[in-house]
C-alpha cells in the first residue's frame, strides 16, 4: 500500500505544479484527480486503520527527534469525506467559479487548504499541529476574500485578525505544554500533565480551546464565521462549512480529550456547546440573506456535534460522527444550491427568490431534500443522527444533559421554521417560468450531496461496525 | 534578585497583554496589524525563553567543545517558524488592507460598513 504521507505531499505537489502549468484544463483535472485519488488511498487504508493505527515515519526519523505521525480510524474517515467532498466541490467550481486569469490560483489555493486538512487528522505533534492550523487559516483568509468585494474584503480581514488572536493563545499553549513536557509529542505532552499541577494544565486546555476554537467555530469566539462563510464564493462556503469547520472541531476535541486529560473540559464544552446551538438557531431565525442563515445553522449545528462528542459517552461520540458526516452532506449541497440562487437572481435576500421553485424545480427540490435532512424530518439521514443525539444524551442524564436536549429539540424547531419560510417563498406564485437551471456539473454535485443526506440512513448497518473505532480515536493517541 | 528569565517571562506576557489590548481598542486597521505584531513578538520571546539557560551555550557540535550546558534549541528552531509564519500573515493582512482602503477611501475600521466587533 502507498504510504499516507501522499495525503500531505499530493495536493500541495498539485497546488505548485498547476501553478506552474497554468492552464484551466490541467488545473481543473489535477485538483479533480488528487482528492479523487486520496480517497481511494483512504478507503485503501481504513480497513488496517480499523484493526489499528497506522503510524506513519516521515524521511525514516522516529518519534524521539522526528514528527509523530499517524493514521488512525477516525483520520482516515475524516480524510476520505474530506478528500470526496472537494471532488464534489471542485466539479462543483468548474461552473460556478467565472473564468478568468485567476481562476487556476484559486484551484491551487483549494489544494494547499486540503493539505492542512489532511495534516491536520495526520499529525499527532502539537507545534505541527499549529503549523497545519495556519495553513488551514490562511488559505480560508485567501479563499474568503476571492470574490474581493467590500463585503468579503472585511468578512475576510475580520476573520483574519479573530484566527491570528487565536493562533497567539494557540502559540501560548504550545508554550506551556513544552515547558511542562520538553516535548512537542502529543503523547509525551499528556504524560507530562498528569503529574503537572492542575492549575496550569488548566490554563494550558483553555488557551488551547480559544486558540483553535476560533477555527473550530467553537461559540464565544465564532464571530467571523457568519460574515465569512456568507460573503465567500459559495463554493468555498461549502468547503468552510462542509468540512473546515467540523474538522477543526474534531481535532480540537481529540486534543482537549486525550493531551489535556488530566482536566475533565467537558462540562464546560457542553455549556459551550449548548450556548452554541441557541445562539446559532436564535441568529439564523432573524436572518433575511439565506447564505448568513445557513452560516448561523452552522454555528449551531456544530454546537449539537461538539455537545454529542462531549456526552463523555461512546454513544454520545459515535452519534456526534455521524451527525458530522450528515451535515457535511447536508449543509455542502445547501450551499452550493444557495450559491446558484444568487447567481441567477443577483440577490443573497431570501425574498428575492419568490417563485425560483418554478424556475430551477430540479435544484429546488433538492435544497428542500437538504434542508429537510438538516432538521431532523423522519426517513432522512438527519433524523437518525439527530435522534441518537438525543438518545445518547438522555442515557447520559444530568441536569446539563436534559438541558442540551432541551435546547437542541427547540433549536429544531426554530431550524424548521425559518428552512421552511425558505421553502415556501421558493414555491410561491412565480413572476416568470422560465428555467434556469444550474449548470450540469455544479447539479451532478449537488445532487451527489444530497444523495448522501437522503440515503444516508441506508449507510447506518454498515457504518456501525466502524464507527466504533472511528469514534475511539477521539479518546486514544495512536 | 529577579533572573534574567523572569525579566524575559514578565516582558513577553506584557508584550502580548499590550498586543492583543491595540487590536480590540484600536480603530485603525494599521495599527491592528502592528497590535497583532506585538503580540507575536511577545509570544516569540516566551518560546526563546523557555529553551534559556542561565550562562548556557550554543548547542552546535564542534570538536574540542563540551557538549553540556546546551541552551534547549527546540524553541528556536519554533520562533523560526512561527516567524515565518507572522510575517506570512502580517503580508497578506496588509494587502487586504490596501484592497479595502482603494474599495473606502478609509481605513477606520469604524467607518467600513461591517467592521464592527
Amino acid at each position: 500500500m502507498v504510504s499516507p504521507m501522499l495525503f500531505i505531499i499530493a495536493p500541495l505537489a498539485a497546488a505548485f505544479l498547476m501553478i506552474f502549468i497554468n492552464r484551466r484544463g490541467a488545473a481543473l483535472a489535477l485538483s479533480l484527480l488528487t482528492p479523487a485519488g486520496l480517497a481511494i488511498l483512504g478507503v485503501s487504508w481504513l480497513p488496517a486503520t480499523l484493526v489499528r493505527a497506522q503510524p506513519i515515519v516521515v524521511a525514516s526519523i522516529k518519534a524521539p527527534l522526528g514528527i509523530p505521525l499517524s493514521l488512525d480510524a477516525l483520520g482516515a474517515g475524516m480524510a476520505i469525506l474530506v478528500a470526496v467532498s472537494s471532488v464534489l466541490i471542485v466539479l462543483y467550481s468548474s461552473s460556478y467559479i467565472h473564468r478568468g486569469h485567476h481562476e487556476v490560483r484559486y484551484y491551487a489555493v483549494v489544494m494547499i487548504l486540503l493539505t492542512s486538512a489532511f495534516g491536520l487528522v495526520l499529525t499527532r505533534d502539537i507545534f505541527n499541529l499549529f503549523v497545519f492550523f495556519e495553513i488551514l487559516c490562511i488559505s480560508s483568509y485567501i479563499l474568503v476574500s476571492w470574490e474581493q468585494s467590500g463585503a468579503a474584503l472585511e468578512a475576510s480581514f475580520k476573520y483574519m485578525v479573530l484566527g491570528s488572536i487565536g493562533s497567539t493563545f494557540l502559540l501560548v499553549s504550545i508554550a506551556l505544554a513544552y515547558k511542562a513536557a520538553g516535548s512537542l509529542a502529543m503523547a509525551d505532552i499528556a504524560v507530562a500533565f498528569d503529574s503537572a499541577p492542575r492549575g496550569y494544565v488548566i490554563m494550558a486546555a483553555v488557551t488551547f480551546l480559544f486558540g483553535v476554537g476560533v477555527e473550530a467555530a467553537i461559540f464565544p469566539v465564532n464571530s467571523w464565521l457568519p460574515d465569512a462563510h456568507s460573503s465567500a464564493p459559495s463554493s468555498i462556503s461549502a468547503i468552510l462549512s462542509g468540512f473546515v469547520i467540523e474538522l477543526a472541531l474534531v481535532v480540537t476535541f481529540r486534543v482537549l480529550n486525550t493531551v489535556f486529560a488530566a482536566v475533565d473540559v467537558l462540562p464546560l464544552l457542553q455549556i459551550i456547546a449548548i450556548a452554541g446551538v441557541l445562539v446559532g438557531e436564535f441568529s439564523a431565525f432573524g436572518q433575511k440573506d439565506l447564505k448568513r442563515m445557513l452560516a448561523y445553522s452552522s454555528i449551531s449545528q456544530i454546537g449539537i456535534m461538539l455537545f454529542a462528542l462531549s456526552l463523555g459517552s461512546t454513544a454520545g461520540a459515535q452519534a456526534g460522527l455521524s451527525h458530522l458526516l450528515m451535515h457535511a452532506g447536508a449543509k455542502s449541497a445547501l450551499f452550493l444550491i444557495a450559491g446558484y440562487f444568487i447567481l441567477r437572481t443577483g440577490s443573497r435576500l431570501i425574498d428575492d427568490y419568490t417563485g425560483l421553485g418554478y424556475r430551477m424545480p430540479v435544484s429546488a427540490a433538492l435544497f428542500g431534500l437538504a434542508a429537510l435532512s438538516l432538521v431532523g424530518a423522519p426517513p432522512l439521514f438527519g433524523f437518525f443522527t439527530k435522534f441518537q443525539i438525543l438518545a445518547a444524551a438522555a442515557a447520559t442524564g444530568g441536569g446539563l444533559a436534559w438541558f442540551g436536549i432541551a435546547s437542541i429539540l427547540s433549536g429544531t424547531v426554530l431550524e424548521a421554521v425559518y428552512l421552511f419560510r425558505v421553502i415556501r417563498v421558493l414555491f410561491a406564485q412565480p413572476a416568470e417560468r422560465s428555467r434556469v437551471e444550474m449548470d450540469l456539473p455544479a447539479l451532478v454535485s449537488v445532487a451527489l450531496f444530497t444523495a448522501l443526506v437522503v440515503f444516508g440512513a441506508l449507510l447506518l448497518p454498515s457504518l456501525s461496525s466502524m464507527i466504533g473505532p472511528i469514534a475511539d480515536g477521539l479518546a486514544t493517541l495512536h | 534578585m529577579i533572573s534574567t528569565a523572569q525579566i524575559l517571562y514578565g516582558t513577553s506576557f506584557a508584550l502580548i497583554i499590550i498586543g492583543l489590548y491595540a487590536v480590540l481598542s484600536q480603530r485603525n486597521l494599521i495599527r491592528i496589524v502592528i497590535g497583532l505584531n506585538v503580540a507575536d513578538v511577545g509570544i516569540n520571546i516566551l518560546l526563546v525563553t523557555l529553551g534559556y539557560i542561565e550562562g548556557g551555550r550554543v548547542p552546535i557540535f564542534a570538536p574540542g567543545q563540551p557538549t553540556t550546558n546546551w541552551v534547549d534549541p527546540v524553541p528556536a528552531a519554533l520562533v523560526l517558524t512561527a516567524i515565518v509564519i507572522g510575517f506570512g500573515v502580517t503580508a497578506l493582512m496588509l494587502t487586504l488592507v490596501m484592497r479595502l482602503y482603494a474599495k473606502y477611501g478609509t481605513i477606520d475600521a469604524s467607518r467600513i460598513r461591517g467592521l464592527k466587533w
